[in-house]
């Protein structure tokens, strides 16, 4: 129950600044909009298929991008290591009776179920003017699993963000950090082409990253292309990688609080 | 006693480069590092109630001191002990009975209200609804911001948010509290308010405080006793009182005087620190005090004639200086 009514209290300061959602939403309604306008050209407007896939079938996985890339990728690292490391914030999570690690993965919730609203909203409308474009799966168990990957996903992207976030404990810039690990989540976490273009030894050796996990194999199960078998094995290797993400996390928090001044570093 | 601190240190090591563009490229290779003890070995306890006052220049280890008792920084060496519990282990049940203000750092949402960081701060010390209620409206009429109490937090002033910062920070009725700079920035009527508060707060709720404060006036009003740090070590950890009579080597004649007496006669006495005919005051060294009163009276035309003790920040001032320098 404290942890509902701390997870509403958090809903209101992301009502609050729900203009700012709306600019990052708009970062993440672009770039799939951006590549869908070029499949669409390169298919001749729609009208042949590429290495397989129909037009429709890549048209459903960006439109589904949108919603995914706003609801289920955190920002934790910025909060993490630039407000509360870097400025000096992290005081008023370490002296508080409550876990910095669930703090920030409820307090980010609240933005990520608006940006991802503005999402879900812009995906009826293409439904509604552009059916023929998208397809989702119609099966009731394939869907009450893709929801449990979606959660997992977030939870995921967090746990990974977290780690980032936690290494200004010890870098005085951070961020390049952050722009090389972005670099790998954006390729092998399928934001720029569905991994299922890239050749196999590619998609085997990305398979080996938690990448997919945050953002291509949930937006694969709306889309109703895999097998409750894969679906299963999806959410154990999420599990997987959130346990291991979370231990790499303790370690680094132990170690790093200790070199924390409490100034901005 | 509520907080034993026994030898402790804190140290950080610092990167020295050399300067120039060649300390620069040497320093790709070669770094040079050098330790700075922000507190070394300082050893206090302080006692259930008690409203400490922490007084030193900056950098002196103050704010290092209250991070390390508060169980924000990770001590080098020593031991700290605050209600039986060791700080920097942050166990809940410790962290549920302290709080650490900062009047450079805030804990309130920008854009809300600040009752809902009232609010919050509930639901994360777990506060029964009936405390809650009483707790915040007794705060919020010692502070005499109920008006407020819906204002975002943005749109408050300085003090108003430092009133609201005091709130929040003492909803879970903390036993030990850590002030940090509280009056820092603020106008001299807020000052005075804050200062009051503190003082009530510390009678009504018998909660030891510990305050550090670069106003001198803050600790004078608010601490019986004042513990001196400066360069991470302790000079002085007694009454406030105490600290002139230790630290002042002389005192203050304060004369008024009949007639007008050349400066270089009264120089005889001591160092004339003013001179404003008829009032004149001589700083003589202490023991010599009433052998020079005497003189003064016997030689001079003396209307009235009084023994002060110096202002105690000019002797801080002074043991500052005579240390530094």
């Amino acid at each position: 129950m404290r942890y509902v009514q701390i997870f509403f209290l958090y809903f209101q300061e992301a009502f609050a600044e729900r203009g700012r959602s709306f600019v990052w939403f708009l970062i993440t309604l672009l770039n799939p909009l951006l590549y869908f306008t070029f499949w669409y050209a390169a298919t001749g407007g729609g009208e042949q298929t590429i290495f397989g896939s129909s037009m429709q079938s890549i048209s459903s996985y960006y439109f589904l991008l949108i919603v995914a890339g706003s609801m289920l990728q955190s920002h934790a690292e910025e909060n993490i290591g630039y407000w509360h490391i870097y400025h000096g914030r992290l005081t008023n999570y370490l002296l508080r009776p409550i876990s910095y690690y669930g703090i920030n993965f409820l307090s980010e919730i609240p933005w990520r179920i608006i940006q991802g609203f503005f999402g879900i909203v812009v995906f009826f409308l293409m439904n509604f003017f552009f059916p023929h474009f998208i397809v989702l799966t119609s099966d009731i168990w394939t869907m009450i699993l893709a929801f449990c990957i979606f959660f997992l996903a977030y939870t995921l992207s967090y746990a990974v963000k977290v780690v980032i976030g936690v290494s200004a404990f010890w870098l005085t810039d951070y961020h390049g950090l952050v722009e090389i690990v972005d670099m790998f989540r954006l390729i092998a976490g399928g934001f720029v082409v569905p991994l299922y273009l890239f050749p196999d030894w590619i998609f085997k050796i990305v398979s080996f990253t938690p990448f997919p996990y945050s953002m291509y194999f949930p937006i694969l199960a709306w889309q109703g292309k895999l097998s409750y078998g894969e679906l299963f094995q999806c959410i154990g290797i999420q599990l997987l990688w959130i346990v291991g993400f979370f231990a790499i996390f303790k370690i680094l928090w132990k170690k790093g609080s200790r070199e924390y001044t409490g100034v901005s570093q | 006693m509520v907080i034993t601190v026994d030898t402790l240190s804190k140290h950080y090591k610092t990167y020295k480069k050399e300067p120039g563009f060649m300390g620069s490229l040497k320093s790709l290779v070669f770094r040079k590092y050098e330790t700075v003890k922000a507190v070394d070995k300082i050893s206090f306890s302080i006692e259930e109630g008690e409203l400490i006052g922490f007084i030193g220049p900056n950098g002196a280890g103050k704010t290092t001191t209250l991070k390390c008792l508060s169980g924000l920084l990770y001590p080098t060496s020593g031991k700290v002990e605050v209600l039986g519990f060791t700080p920097f282990d942050r166990k809940p049940q410790y962290l549920k009975q302290i709080a650490l203000v900062m009047g450079q750092k805030n804990q309130l949402w920008w854009d809300l209200p600040a009752e809902e960081t009232f609010l919050l701060n509930k639901e994360i010390y777990e506060i029964p609804d009936e405390q809650y209620k009483n707790t915040v409206g007794q705060l919020v009429e010692l502070l005499d911001v109920k008006e407020k109490l819906g204002v975002q937090v943005r749109k408050l002033s300085l003090g108003e948010r430092m009133k609201m910062e005091l709130i929040a920070a003492l909803i879970h009725t903390p036993k030990v509290l850590f002030l940090d700079e509280p009056t820092i920035g603020l106008d001299v009527v807020m000052q005075k308010q804050l200062r009051d508060f503190v003082k009530n707060y510390n009678e009504l709720q018998r909660s030891t405080i510990l305050l550090t404060s670069h106003y001198m006036e803050d600790v004078r009003q608010l601490a019986k006793r004042v513990i001196v740090i400066d360069h991470g070590t302790i000079l002085y950890d007694g009454k406030l009182d105490n600290l002139v009579k230790k630290f002042a080597s002389h005192k203050l004649l304060s004369v008024v005087l009949d007639e007008m007496v050349p400066k270089e006669k009264l120089e005889e006495v001591g160092v004339v620190v003013s001179y404003e005919y008829p009032k004149v005051v001589i700083k003589v060294k202490r023991k010599d005090s009433n052998d020079a009163a005497s003189l003064l009276l016997k030689k001079f035309p003396v209307d009235d004639l009084n023994i002060e003790e110096p202002d105690i920040e000019d002797v801080i001032r002074d043991v500052f200086s005579t240390k530094n320098g």
